[in-house]
Protein backbone atom coordinates (compact mmCIF):
# COMPACT_ATOMS: atom_id res chain seq x y z
CA UNK A 1 0.00 0.00 0.00
CA UNK A 2 2.83 2.32 0.89
CA UNK A 3 4.42 1.76 -2.46
CA UNK A 4 1.11 2.52 -4.14
CA UNK A 5 0.68 5.82 -2.30
CA UNK A 6 4.30 6.76 -3.00
CA UNK A 7 3.84 6.11 -6.67
CA UNK A 8 0.62 8.11 -6.80
CA UNK A 9 2.25 11.09 -5.12
CA UNK A 10 5.27 10.88 -7.39
CA UNK A 11 2.84 10.61 -10.32
CA UNK A 12 1.17 13.79 -9.16
CA UNK A 13 4.48 15.67 -9.28
CA UNK A 14 5.30 14.72 -12.88
CA UNK A 15 1.59 14.94 -13.69
CA UNK A 16 1.78 18.65 -12.89
CA UNK A 17 4.32 19.06 -15.68
CA UNK A 18 2.18 17.08 -18.11
CA UNK A 19 -0.79 19.16 -17.02
CA UNK A 20 1.10 22.33 -17.95
CA UNK A 21 2.03 20.95 -21.37
CA UNK A 22 -1.51 19.68 -21.92
CA UNK A 23 -2.87 23.09 -20.98
CA UNK A 24 -0.45 24.81 -23.36
CA UNK A 25 -1.52 22.47 -26.15
CA UNK A 26 -5.21 23.07 -25.46
CA UNK A 27 -4.84 26.85 -25.28
CA UNK A 28 -3.37 26.94 -28.76
CA UNK A 29 -5.83 24.34 -29.99
CA UNK A 30 -8.65 26.56 -28.75
CA UNK A 31 -7.26 29.50 -30.65
CA UNK A 32 -6.45 27.90 -34.00
CA UNK A 33 -7.95 24.38 -33.85
CA UNK A 34 -4.69 22.68 -34.65
CA UNK A 35 -2.29 20.78 -32.44
CA UNK A 36 0.97 22.62 -32.19
CA UNK A 37 3.60 19.93 -32.07
CA UNK A 38 6.37 22.48 -31.85
CA UNK A 39 5.06 23.27 -28.36
CA UNK A 40 7.67 21.03 -26.71
CA UNK A 41 10.54 22.51 -28.70
CA UNK A 42 9.41 26.03 -27.82
CA UNK A 43 9.44 25.01 -24.16
CA UNK A 44 12.85 23.39 -24.56
CA UNK A 45 14.25 26.58 -26.11
CA UNK A 46 12.86 28.60 -23.22
CA UNK A 47 14.51 26.20 -20.81
CA UNK A 48 17.86 26.76 -22.51
CA UNK A 49 17.37 30.49 -22.16
CA UNK A 50 16.82 29.91 -18.45
CA UNK A 51 19.91 27.73 -18.22
CA UNK A 52 21.96 30.42 -20.00
CA UNK A 53 20.77 33.10 -17.58
CA UNK A 54 21.60 30.82 -14.65
CA UNK A 55 25.04 30.17 -16.11
CA UNK A 56 25.59 33.90 -16.29
CA UNK A 57 24.89 34.01 -12.58
CA UNK A 58 21.31 35.24 -12.43
CA UNK A 59 19.42 34.09 -9.32
CA UNK A 60 16.97 31.25 -9.96
CA UNK A 61 13.89 33.12 -8.81
CA UNK A 62 14.60 36.01 -11.13
CA UNK A 63 15.23 33.64 -14.04
CA UNK A 64 11.84 32.02 -13.65
CA UNK A 65 9.57 35.02 -14.25
CA UNK A 66 12.01 36.53 -16.74
CA UNK A 67 12.08 33.43 -18.93
CA UNK A 68 8.32 33.17 -18.73
CA UNK A 69 7.99 36.80 -19.83
CA UNK A 70 10.42 36.30 -22.72
CA UNK A 71 8.55 33.15 -23.76
CA UNK A 72 5.26 35.02 -23.64
CA UNK A 73 6.65 37.64 -26.00
CA UNK A 74 8.13 34.92 -28.19
CA UNK A 75 4.84 33.04 -28.42
CA UNK A 76 2.99 36.22 -29.27
CA UNK A 77 5.59 37.02 -31.94
CA UNK A 78 5.30 33.54 -33.48
CA UNK A 79 1.54 33.95 -33.68
CA UNK A 80 1.82 37.39 -35.30
CA UNK A 81 4.61 36.52 -37.73
CA UNK A 82 3.98 32.96 -38.91
CA UNK A 83 0.59 31.71 -37.72
CA UNK A 84 -1.59 34.77 -38.33
CA UNK A 85 -0.81 35.06 -42.06
CA UNK A 86 -1.95 31.47 -42.70
CA UNK A 87 -5.06 31.77 -40.55
CA UNK A 88 -7.40 30.51 -43.26
CA UNK A 89 -4.97 28.17 -44.95
CA UNK A 90 -5.65 24.41 -45.09
CA UNK A 91 -4.53 22.04 -42.36
CA UNK A 92 -1.41 20.98 -44.23
CA UNK A 93 -0.01 24.51 -44.21
CA UNK A 94 -0.31 24.52 -40.45
CA UNK A 95 1.36 21.14 -40.20
CA UNK A 96 4.26 22.39 -42.32
CA UNK A 97 4.62 25.50 -40.16
CA UNK A 98 4.68 23.40 -37.00
CA UNK A 99 7.30 21.05 -38.46
CA UNK A 100 9.35 24.08 -39.44
CA UNK A 101 9.08 25.59 -35.97
CA UNK A 102 10.00 22.23 -34.48
CA UNK A 103 13.10 21.93 -36.65
CA UNK A 104 14.13 25.54 -36.18
CA UNK A 105 13.97 25.49 -32.39
CA UNK A 106 15.55 22.07 -32.15
CA UNK A 107 18.52 22.87 -34.37
CA UNK A 108 18.89 26.41 -33.07
CA UNK A 109 19.21 25.07 -29.52
CA UNK A 110 21.74 22.49 -30.67
CA UNK A 111 23.65 25.08 -32.67
CA UNK A 112 23.82 27.62 -29.85
CA UNK A 113 24.22 25.39 -26.83
CA UNK A 114 25.42 22.06 -28.27
CA UNK A 115 23.81 18.64 -28.13
CA UNK A 116 25.59 17.41 -25.00
CA UNK A 117 23.37 16.76 -22.03
CA UNK A 118 23.61 19.41 -19.34
CA UNK A 119 22.62 18.94 -15.71
CA UNK A 120 20.39 21.67 -14.32
CA UNK A 121 20.47 22.37 -10.58
CA UNK A 122 17.17 22.25 -8.74
CA UNK A 123 16.09 25.41 -6.97
CA UNK A 124 14.45 23.28 -4.32
CA UNK A 125 17.54 21.24 -3.42
CA UNK A 126 18.47 17.59 -3.76
CA UNK A 127 17.34 14.54 -1.86
CA UNK A 128 14.13 13.46 -0.19
CA UNK A 129 11.66 16.00 1.14
CA UNK A 130 12.24 14.55 4.62
CA UNK A 131 13.89 11.26 5.60
CA UNK A 132 11.74 8.47 4.22
CA UNK A 133 9.48 10.81 2.25
CA UNK A 134 7.79 9.43 -0.86
CA UNK A 135 9.00 12.30 -3.03
CA UNK A 136 12.11 14.40 -3.36
CA UNK A 137 12.44 18.08 -2.56
CA UNK A 138 12.46 18.92 -6.23
CA UNK A 139 9.30 16.98 -7.00
CA UNK A 140 7.52 18.62 -4.07
CA UNK A 141 8.61 22.05 -5.23
CA UNK A 142 7.54 21.24 -8.77
CA UNK A 143 4.10 20.23 -7.57
CA UNK A 144 3.67 23.36 -5.45
CA UNK A 145 4.74 25.70 -8.24
CA UNK A 146 2.54 24.06 -10.87
CA UNK A 147 -0.42 24.09 -8.50
CA UNK A 148 0.04 27.80 -7.81
CA UNK A 149 0.38 28.67 -11.48
CA UNK A 150 -2.59 26.53 -12.51
CA UNK A 151 -4.75 28.15 -9.81
CA UNK A 152 -3.70 31.61 -10.94
CA UNK A 153 -4.59 30.70 -14.52
CA UNK A 154 -7.95 29.37 -13.42
CA UNK A 155 -8.66 32.60 -11.56
CA UNK A 156 -7.53 34.60 -14.57
CA UNK A 157 -9.95 32.84 -16.91
CA UNK A 158 -12.73 32.81 -14.38
CA UNK A 159 -12.61 36.32 -12.95
CA UNK A 160 -10.93 38.75 -15.32
CA UNK A 161 -12.39 40.49 -18.35
CA UNK A 162 -9.46 39.52 -20.54
CA UNK A 163 -9.85 35.91 -19.45
CA UNK A 164 -13.54 36.00 -20.25
CA UNK A 165 -12.83 37.57 -23.64
CA UNK A 166 -10.30 34.84 -24.43
CA UNK A 167 -12.84 32.17 -23.57
CA UNK A 168 -15.51 33.91 -25.65
CA UNK A 169 -13.14 34.17 -28.62
CA UNK A 170 -12.49 30.45 -28.54
CA UNK A 171 -16.11 29.38 -27.99
CA UNK A 172 -17.63 31.53 -30.72
CA UNK A 173 -15.25 33.81 -32.62
CA UNK A 174 -17.94 35.44 -34.74
CA UNK A 175 -20.14 36.37 -31.78
CA UNK A 176 -17.06 37.49 -29.90
CA UNK A 177 -16.30 39.96 -32.69
CA UNK A 178 -19.89 41.15 -32.56
CA UNK A 179 -19.54 42.11 -28.90
CA UNK A 180 -16.28 43.90 -29.66
CA UNK A 181 -13.72 41.32 -28.54
CA UNK A 182 -10.49 41.57 -30.55
CA UNK A 183 -10.38 37.92 -31.49
CA UNK A 184 -7.02 37.96 -33.22
CA UNK A 185 -5.40 39.69 -30.25
CA UNK A 186 -6.92 37.03 -27.97
CA UNK A 187 -5.40 34.31 -30.16
CA UNK A 188 -2.04 36.04 -29.86
CA UNK A 189 -2.41 36.20 -26.09
CA UNK A 190 -3.27 32.49 -26.11
CA UNK A 191 -0.01 31.71 -27.91
CA UNK A 192 1.94 33.91 -25.53
CA UNK A 193 0.44 32.32 -22.46
CA UNK A 194 0.86 28.80 -23.83
CA UNK A 195 4.55 29.51 -24.47
CA UNK A 196 5.00 30.89 -20.97
CA UNK A 197 3.33 27.84 -19.44
CA UNK A 198 5.50 25.58 -21.59
CA UNK A 199 8.57 27.46 -20.38
CA UNK A 200 7.48 26.88 -16.80
CA UNK A 201 7.09 23.15 -17.47
CA UNK A 202 10.50 23.00 -19.14
CA UNK A 203 12.29 24.85 -16.34
CA UNK A 204 10.69 22.65 -13.70
CA UNK A 205 11.33 19.33 -15.42
CA UNK A 206 14.88 20.13 -16.58
CA UNK A 207 16.54 19.06 -13.32
CA UNK A 208 14.78 15.69 -13.65
CA UNK A 209 15.28 14.84 -17.33
CA UNK A 210 18.45 16.95 -17.88
CA UNK A 211 18.83 19.60 -20.50
CA UNK A 212 19.26 18.63 -24.15
CA UNK A 213 17.51 19.61 -27.38
CA UNK A 214 15.21 16.56 -27.33
CA UNK A 215 14.29 16.77 -23.67
CA UNK A 216 10.65 17.78 -24.27
CA UNK A 217 9.77 15.12 -26.85
CA UNK A 218 8.41 12.60 -24.40
CA UNK A 219 7.01 15.29 -22.10
CA UNK A 220 4.99 16.75 -24.95
CA UNK A 221 3.73 13.29 -25.85
CA UNK A 222 2.47 12.85 -22.31
CA UNK A 223 1.01 16.33 -22.53
CA UNK A 224 -0.84 15.38 -25.72
CA UNK A 225 -2.12 12.26 -23.99
CA UNK A 226 -3.35 14.37 -21.10
CA UNK A 227 -5.00 16.86 -23.43
CA UNK A 228 -6.75 14.16 -25.43
CA UNK A 229 -7.81 12.33 -22.28
CA UNK A 230 -9.28 15.44 -20.70
CA UNK A 231 -10.71 16.80 -23.91
CA UNK A 232 -9.08 19.21 -26.34
CA UNK A 233 -11.91 21.68 -25.87
CA UNK A 234 -11.53 21.86 -22.10
CA UNK A 235 -8.56 23.52 -20.37
CA UNK A 236 -9.71 22.12 -17.03
CA UNK A 237 -9.98 18.68 -18.59
CA UNK A 238 -6.48 18.99 -20.00
CA UNK A 239 -5.05 19.75 -16.57
CA UNK A 240 -6.96 16.85 -15.06
CA UNK A 241 -5.83 14.61 -17.92
CA UNK A 242 -2.21 15.63 -17.37
CA UNK A 243 -2.35 14.60 -13.73
CA UNK A 244 -4.07 11.32 -14.56
CA UNK A 245 -1.43 10.52 -17.18
CA UNK A 246 1.32 11.23 -14.65
CA UNK A 247 -0.21 8.87 -12.11
CA UNK A 248 -1.06 6.13 -14.60
CA UNK A 249 2.43 6.31 -16.06
CA UNK A 250 4.00 5.83 -12.64
CA UNK A 251 1.68 3.05 -11.50
CA UNK A 252 1.98 1.13 -14.76
CA UNK A 253 5.76 1.43 -14.63
CA UNK A 254 5.76 0.00 -11.11
CA UNK A 255 3.11 -2.68 -11.21
CA UNK A 256 3.20 -4.02 -14.75
CA UNK A 257 6.60 -5.70 -14.89
CA UNK A 258 6.78 -5.82 -18.67
CA UNK A 259 6.52 -2.08 -18.93
CA UNK A 260 9.23 -1.07 -16.46
CA UNK A 261 11.05 2.11 -17.29
CA UNK A 262 11.58 1.49 -20.99
CA UNK A 263 8.06 1.07 -22.24
CA UNK A 264 6.56 3.89 -20.17
CA UNK A 265 6.28 6.19 -23.14
CA UNK A 266 4.05 3.77 -25.00
CA UNK A 267 1.49 4.22 -22.22
CA UNK A 268 0.92 7.73 -23.49
CA UNK A 269 0.24 6.46 -26.99
CA UNK A 270 -1.91 3.66 -25.66
CA UNK A 271 -3.96 6.22 -23.71
CA UNK A 272 -4.39 8.45 -26.74
CA UNK A 273 -5.63 5.58 -28.89
CA UNK A 274 -7.89 4.21 -26.16
CA UNK A 275 -9.51 7.61 -25.49
CA UNK A 276 -10.04 8.28 -29.17
CA UNK A 277 -11.75 4.92 -29.54
CA UNK A 278 -13.95 5.09 -26.45
CA UNK A 279 -14.67 8.74 -25.81
CA UNK A 280 -13.28 10.93 -28.60
CA UNK A 281 -14.32 14.18 -26.92
CA UNK A 282 -12.32 13.32 -23.78
CA UNK A 283 -13.44 13.37 -20.16
CA UNK A 284 -14.60 16.97 -19.98
CA UNK A 285 -14.57 17.89 -23.65
CA UNK A 286 -17.57 18.84 -25.69
CA UNK A 287 -18.31 17.05 -28.89
CA UNK A 288 -18.29 19.64 -31.64
CA UNK A 289 -21.30 19.64 -33.86
CA UNK A 290 -20.97 21.63 -37.01
CA UNK A 291 -23.98 23.12 -38.70
CA UNK A 292 -23.81 22.94 -42.45
CA UNK B 1 -36.65 62.55 -38.57
CA UNK B 2 -32.97 62.16 -39.38
CA UNK B 3 -31.43 58.81 -40.23
CA UNK B 4 -29.08 57.10 -37.79
CA UNK B 5 -28.07 54.59 -40.46
CA UNK B 6 -27.80 55.40 -44.15
CA UNK B 7 -26.82 52.76 -46.64
CA UNK B 8 -26.05 53.60 -50.28
CA UNK B 9 -25.16 51.14 -53.02
CA UNK B 10 -24.30 48.33 -50.65
CA UNK B 11 -22.78 45.31 -52.35
CA UNK B 12 -21.52 42.16 -50.72
CA UNK B 13 -20.24 38.81 -51.86
CA UNK B 14 -19.05 35.49 -50.53
CA UNK B 15 -16.10 34.58 -52.70
CA UNK B 16 -17.35 34.78 -56.29
CA UNK B 17 -20.98 34.80 -55.35
CA UNK B 18 -22.52 38.26 -55.25
CA UNK B 19 -25.30 38.40 -52.71
CA UNK B 20 -26.14 42.09 -52.47
CA UNK B 21 -26.44 44.19 -55.62
CA UNK B 22 -26.54 47.80 -54.56
CA UNK B 23 -28.96 48.26 -51.68
CA UNK B 24 -30.14 51.71 -50.54
CA UNK B 25 -31.98 52.02 -47.28
CA UNK B 26 -32.19 53.99 -44.05
CA UNK B 27 -33.00 53.53 -40.40
CA UNK B 28 -34.53 56.59 -38.76
CA UNK B 29 -33.23 57.80 -35.42
CA UNK B 30 -35.38 56.04 -32.83
CA UNK B 31 -37.27 54.15 -35.52
CA UNK B 32 -37.66 50.56 -36.56
CA UNK B 33 -36.88 49.47 -40.09
CA UNK B 34 -37.71 45.99 -41.30
CA UNK B 35 -35.98 44.12 -44.09
CA UNK B 36 -38.27 41.51 -45.53
CA UNK B 37 -37.78 38.84 -48.10
CA UNK B 38 -37.61 35.15 -48.74
CA UNK B 39 -34.85 32.82 -47.68
CA UNK B 40 -31.63 33.63 -49.49
CA UNK B 41 -32.71 37.13 -50.52
CA UNK B 42 -29.69 38.64 -48.73
CA UNK B 43 -31.24 39.88 -45.48
CA UNK B 44 -28.74 38.31 -43.14
CA UNK B 45 -25.89 39.30 -45.42
CA UNK B 46 -27.08 42.91 -45.18
CA UNK B 47 -26.69 42.83 -41.40
CA UNK B 48 -23.32 41.14 -41.74
CA UNK B 49 -22.21 43.80 -44.18
CA UNK B 50 -23.14 46.58 -41.76
CA UNK B 51 -21.10 44.92 -39.00
CA UNK B 52 -18.25 44.11 -41.34
CA UNK B 53 -18.28 40.34 -40.93
CA UNK B 54 -18.59 39.91 -44.68
CA UNK B 55 -16.71 41.69 -47.44
CA UNK B 56 -18.69 44.71 -48.64
CA UNK B 57 -18.59 47.75 -50.92
CA UNK B 58 -20.69 50.87 -50.98
CA UNK B 59 -21.41 53.54 -48.45
CA UNK B 60 -22.56 52.92 -44.89
CA UNK B 61 -23.03 55.91 -42.62
CA UNK B 62 -23.76 55.52 -38.94
CA UNK B 63 -24.67 58.75 -37.15
CA UNK B 64 -23.08 60.59 -40.06
CA UNK B 65 -19.83 58.65 -39.86
CA UNK B 66 -18.56 56.37 -42.64
CA UNK B 67 -18.11 52.87 -41.24
CA UNK B 68 -17.76 50.67 -44.31
CA UNK B 69 -14.02 50.33 -43.88
CA UNK B 70 -13.96 49.79 -40.14
CA UNK B 71 -13.26 46.41 -38.53
CA UNK B 72 -16.16 44.78 -36.68
CA UNK B 73 -14.72 45.48 -33.23
CA UNK B 74 -14.62 49.23 -33.91
CA UNK B 75 -18.13 49.28 -35.35
CA UNK B 76 -19.41 47.65 -32.18
CA UNK B 77 -17.69 50.34 -30.14
CA UNK B 78 -19.77 52.99 -31.94
CA UNK B 79 -22.89 51.44 -30.44
CA UNK B 80 -24.14 48.95 -33.01
CA UNK B 81 -25.24 45.70 -31.40
CA UNK B 82 -26.14 42.71 -33.48
CA UNK B 83 -28.42 39.91 -32.32
CA UNK B 84 -27.14 37.26 -34.70
CA UNK B 85 -29.15 34.67 -36.56
CA UNK B 86 -29.46 31.46 -34.59
CA UNK B 87 -28.76 33.65 -31.52
CA UNK B 88 -24.98 33.18 -31.46
CA UNK B 89 -24.72 32.72 -27.71
CA UNK B 90 -21.50 31.56 -26.10
CA UNK B 91 -22.73 28.04 -25.44
CA UNK B 92 -20.24 26.88 -22.82
CA UNK B 93 -20.25 30.14 -20.86
CA UNK B 94 -22.88 30.94 -18.28
CA UNK B 95 -25.82 33.23 -18.89
CA UNK B 96 -24.26 35.90 -16.71
CA UNK B 97 -20.89 35.63 -18.47
CA UNK B 98 -22.71 36.07 -21.78
CA UNK B 99 -24.23 39.28 -20.45
CA UNK B 100 -20.86 40.53 -19.21
CA UNK B 101 -19.47 39.95 -22.69
CA UNK B 102 -22.16 42.19 -24.14
CA UNK B 103 -20.65 45.07 -22.17
CA UNK B 104 -17.06 44.18 -23.03
CA UNK B 105 -16.42 47.42 -24.89
CA UNK B 106 -17.67 49.58 -22.03
CA UNK B 107 -15.37 50.62 -19.19
CA UNK B 108 -15.56 48.21 -16.29
CA UNK B 109 -17.70 49.57 -13.51
CA UNK B 110 -20.71 49.35 -11.29
CA UNK B 111 -23.21 50.35 -13.97
CA UNK B 112 -22.49 47.08 -15.75
CA UNK B 113 -23.85 45.10 -12.80
CA UNK B 114 -26.78 47.51 -12.67
CA UNK B 115 -27.48 46.87 -16.35
CA UNK B 116 -27.32 43.13 -15.75
CA UNK B 117 -29.93 43.53 -13.03
CA UNK B 118 -32.01 45.56 -15.47
CA UNK B 119 -31.78 42.77 -18.04
CA UNK B 120 -32.90 40.33 -15.37
CA UNK B 121 -35.91 42.49 -14.61
CA UNK B 122 -36.84 42.53 -18.30
CA UNK B 123 -36.19 38.79 -18.65
CA UNK B 124 -36.81 37.14 -15.25
CA UNK B 125 -36.19 33.76 -16.85
CA UNK B 126 -32.58 34.68 -17.43
CA UNK B 127 -32.12 35.44 -13.76
CA UNK B 128 -33.22 31.91 -12.91
CA UNK B 129 -30.66 30.64 -15.40
CA UNK B 130 -27.88 33.04 -14.49
CA UNK B 131 -25.23 30.42 -13.66
CA UNK B 132 -26.36 27.87 -16.22
CA UNK B 133 -24.41 27.29 -19.43
CA UNK B 134 -26.06 29.23 -22.24
CA UNK B 135 -26.06 26.18 -24.50
CA UNK B 136 -28.45 24.40 -22.14
CA UNK B 137 -31.08 27.15 -22.35
CA UNK B 138 -34.22 26.66 -24.42
CA UNK B 139 -34.53 28.36 -27.81
CA UNK B 140 -36.69 31.15 -26.43
CA UNK B 141 -34.37 31.73 -23.50
CA UNK B 142 -31.37 31.87 -25.81
CA UNK B 143 -33.14 34.45 -27.94
CA UNK B 144 -33.85 36.48 -24.81
CA UNK B 145 -30.20 36.13 -23.83
CA UNK B 146 -29.07 37.31 -27.26
CA UNK B 147 -31.28 40.38 -26.99
CA UNK B 148 -30.21 41.06 -23.41
CA UNK B 149 -26.57 40.72 -24.40
CA UNK B 150 -27.09 43.27 -27.15
CA UNK B 151 -28.74 45.64 -24.65
CA UNK B 152 -25.67 45.37 -22.41
CA UNK B 153 -23.79 47.43 -24.98
CA UNK B 154 -26.28 50.28 -24.43
CA UNK B 155 -26.58 50.36 -28.20
CA UNK B 156 -27.75 53.23 -30.36
CA UNK B 157 -28.73 50.78 -33.06
CA UNK B 158 -29.76 47.16 -32.71
CA UNK B 159 -29.57 44.78 -35.64
CA UNK B 160 -31.94 41.90 -35.11
CA UNK B 161 -31.60 38.84 -37.30
CA UNK B 162 -34.77 36.71 -37.33
CA UNK B 163 -35.77 37.07 -33.69
CA UNK B 164 -38.64 34.64 -34.36
CA UNK B 165 -36.24 31.97 -35.66
CA UNK B 166 -37.29 28.52 -34.51
CA UNK B 167 -39.60 29.78 -31.78
CA UNK B 168 -43.18 28.85 -30.94
CA UNK B 169 -45.71 31.58 -31.84
CA UNK B 170 -46.43 32.36 -28.18
CA UNK B 171 -42.77 32.91 -27.42
CA UNK B 172 -42.27 34.95 -30.58
CA UNK B 173 -45.13 37.19 -29.52
CA UNK B 174 -43.56 37.63 -26.09
CA UNK B 175 -40.18 38.48 -27.62
CA UNK B 176 -41.74 41.15 -29.83
CA UNK B 177 -43.65 42.65 -26.91
CA UNK B 178 -40.38 42.95 -25.05
CA UNK B 179 -38.64 44.50 -28.06
CA UNK B 180 -41.42 47.08 -28.26
CA UNK B 181 -41.00 47.83 -24.58
CA UNK B 182 -37.22 48.13 -24.91
CA UNK B 183 -37.71 50.56 -27.78
CA UNK B 184 -40.18 52.68 -25.82
CA UNK B 185 -37.88 52.82 -22.81
CA UNK B 186 -34.47 53.35 -24.35
CA UNK B 187 -35.38 54.90 -27.69
CA UNK B 188 -32.89 52.61 -29.42
CA UNK B 189 -33.18 52.41 -33.21
CA UNK B 190 -33.65 48.97 -34.73
CA UNK B 191 -33.06 47.26 -38.02
CA UNK B 192 -34.89 43.99 -38.06
CA UNK B 193 -34.70 41.15 -40.51
CA UNK B 194 -37.66 38.79 -40.59
CA UNK B 195 -39.23 36.05 -42.61
CA UNK B 196 -42.40 36.45 -40.63
CA UNK B 197 -43.54 39.50 -42.57
CA UNK B 198 -46.87 40.15 -40.88
CA UNK B 199 -45.19 40.21 -37.48
CA UNK B 200 -42.38 42.47 -38.63
CA UNK B 201 -44.72 44.88 -40.41
CA UNK B 202 -46.75 45.42 -37.27
CA UNK B 203 -43.61 46.19 -35.32
CA UNK B 204 -41.74 48.35 -37.84
CA UNK B 205 -42.23 51.94 -39.04
CA UNK B 206 -40.45 51.51 -42.37
CA UNK B 207 -40.02 48.41 -44.45
CA UNK B 208 -37.94 47.33 -47.41
CA UNK B 209 -38.55 44.26 -49.50
CA UNK B 210 -35.47 42.47 -50.77
CA UNK B 211 -35.42 40.01 -53.60
CA UNK B 212 -32.19 38.32 -54.74
CA UNK B 213 -30.00 41.08 -53.41
CA UNK B 214 -31.98 44.10 -54.61
CA UNK B 215 -34.67 46.19 -53.03
CA UNK B 216 -37.92 45.76 -54.91
CA UNK B 217 -40.15 47.86 -52.73
CA UNK B 218 -39.99 50.23 -49.83
CA UNK B 219 -42.29 52.43 -47.81
CA UNK B 220 -44.13 52.85 -44.57
CA UNK B 221 -44.78 49.56 -42.87
CA UNK B 222 -48.50 50.11 -42.42
CA UNK B 223 -48.99 50.97 -46.07
CA UNK B 224 -47.11 47.90 -47.23
CA UNK B 225 -49.06 45.82 -44.77
CA UNK B 226 -52.34 46.90 -46.26
CA UNK B 227 -51.33 46.57 -49.89
CA UNK B 228 -53.13 43.50 -51.19
CA UNK B 229 -50.89 43.14 -54.23
CA UNK B 230 -47.68 43.21 -52.21
CA UNK B 231 -49.13 40.84 -49.72
CA UNK B 232 -50.09 38.32 -52.37
CA UNK B 233 -46.92 38.47 -54.44
CA UNK B 234 -44.18 38.98 -51.87
CA UNK B 235 -45.32 38.28 -48.37
CA UNK B 236 -47.42 35.21 -48.91
CA UNK B 237 -49.96 35.51 -46.16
Amino acid sequence: MDLFIHQVIAGFATGGIYACMALAVVMIYQAIHHLNFAQGEMAMFSTYLGWQLLAWGAPYWAVFPLVMAISFAGGLAIERIVVRPIENAPVLSHVVIFIALFAIFNSAAGFIWGFTIKPVPSPFGEGALYPGAPIGKHQAGMLVVTMIVLSLLWAFFRFTRVGLSMRAASVNPESARLVGVRVSLMNGLGWGMASAIGALAGLLIAPVVFLEPNMMLSILLYGFAGAVLGGLSSPLGAVLGGFIVGIVENLAGTYIPVIGGELKLSIALFLIVAVLLVKPAGLLGRRTVQRV
Amino acid sequence: MSAILEVRGLEASYGDRTVLRGLDFEVAEGGVTALLGANGAGKTTTLRAICGTVRRRGEIRFAGKRIERMPTESIVRLGIAQVPEGRGTFATLTTEENLHLGAMTRPNGRDISLDIERCYSIFPRLKERRSQQAGTLSGGEQQMLAIARALMLRPKLMLLDEPSFGLAPMITKHIFEILAEVKRESGVSMLIVEQNASLALRFADQAYLIETGSIVMSGEAKIIREDEGVRASYLGY
